[in-house]
């Protein structure tokens, strides 16, 4: 009797610390795209725009704005997204003229501001370009838990492996919402059109 | 793909077959290429990403193996890796591009590119780019990229995404010429 009473609380015991478990990974990997104010994303960072401002988290605060991490040596993902960022912002017309949109390269060794101006441009005139030193680039990093990291391709060749989400942040410079690169415009422009009903 | 994206193929590969080559297709024994493009990249952008399909009617597997171009310093065959956290991964396909014995591989944005680097010229919307593609068992076949628009990406790779339909007809872009 006694013996299978342990057991089954034993069993009991696993399950619950599984089925814990599975709902803590849920809604932490969630929490990264639905959740508001779950996740600590947003703080501080010093960076340059490609005028020569300098931009700071304080610059953030007024609007709501679209953060995304890229660099320019890279042919395929980030010049879809900023192409897909601008679709976007046509789509909300003059409803969404109070969004800023930030490219922060994670390769300032490349990127110098001259060609992230002339990158961004092409996809729309409102986009900023932030770029900083090495230790800027980290904390900016750090601030918005983007991951970054350079790969060798041989022949003195790299490439940045980088998150891709773009990340939304509320009129008061905090986190609402993150579009991961998968979503579809309609989904964007959904998650966008919240975070101006939020403003 | 939609069905009618497999009848748009099965109908570049009846064309694709002569060595005449339609529209913007071209053959190499079993081997189809058909509409290869570069995505317009923004101007001095150091990088332009290539796309293209590859068919192989044959019985035996071939391998896209190479990429060269004159127009660029280095041209490099590269696949996204997925990742769970949302990051994004590049990574060359060290043993190149297979292609299965009667297979498709189509190369399209947020999946496999080629990736030109340093082209030597401005790419612009238009322009053609000769470039050649070695195969292992087809051999090398000369071909031009299109510039073109960059293309909205294909959102149906998006296993939770909802069956909205309005980005998967790449077939579409054949027919231009």
């Amino acid at each position: 009797m006694t013996q299978r009473r342990v057991i089954f609380a034993a069993v009991v015991l696993a399950l619950a610390v599984v089925i814990g478990g599975t709902a803590l990974l849920v809604s932490q990997r969630n929490g990264i795209r639905e959740s508001v104010g779950t996740v600590d994303i947003g703080g501080p960072f010093t960076m340059t725009a490609q005028d020569g401002a300098i931009v700071t988290e304080q610059d953030l605060i007024g609007h709501p704005s679209l953060v995304f991490f890229g660099f320019t040596y890279c042919p395929d993902v980030c010049p879809s997204t900023l192409a897909e960022i601008a679709g976007w912002l046509d789509q909300l017309g003059p409803d969404g003229d109070a969004l800023e949109v930030y490219f922060v390269t994670v390769d300032p060794a490349r990127d110098t501001p001259e060609l992230l101006g002339s990158y961004v441009g092409h996809f729309s005139p409102r986009f900023v370009a932030l770029s900083g030193s090495q230790a800027q680039t980290a904390e900016i990093a750090a601030s918005y838990k983007a991951y970054y990291k350079r790969i060798e391709l041989g022949e003195g060749d790299y490439t940045m492996d980088h998150t891709a989400a773009v990340y939304l942040m509320d009129v008061d410079g905090h986190f609402f919402d993150a579009i991961t690169f998968q979503a579809t415009p309609e989904k964007a422009v959904a998650k966008l059109r919240r975070l101006l009903a939020a403003t | 793909m939609t069905l009618f994206s497999h009848i748009c193929l099965a109908a570049a590969l009846v064309v694709g077959q002569s060595h005449a080559a339609s529209a913007h297709d071209y053959a190499a024994g079993a081997i189809s290429i058909i509409h290869p493009w570069i995505a317009e990249p923004p101007p001095g952008a150091p990088v332009a990403g290539g796309y293209l399909t590859i068919a192989n009617d044959g019985d035996t597997a071939d391998r896209l193996v190479e990429v060269m171009a004159d127009f660029a310093d280095r041209s490099q065959l590269h696949r996204m890796i997925p990742s769970d956290e949302g990051v994004m991964q590049m990574r060359p396909l060290e043993d190149g591009l297979e292609i299965a014995a009667g297979g498709v591989v189509v190369l399209e944005p947020g999946g496999i590119h080629i990736m030109f680097m340093r082209p030597a010229v401005p790419l612009r919307e238009g322009d053609s780019l000769a470039v050649t593609l070695v195969f292992e068992h087809a051999g090398a076949v000369e071909v031009e990229f299109r510039v073109q628009a960059t293309e909205p990406m294909n959102h149906e790779m998006d296993m939770e995404d909802d069956a909205l339909d309005d980005h998967d007809d790449h077939m579409d872009m054949e027919e231009g010429s």
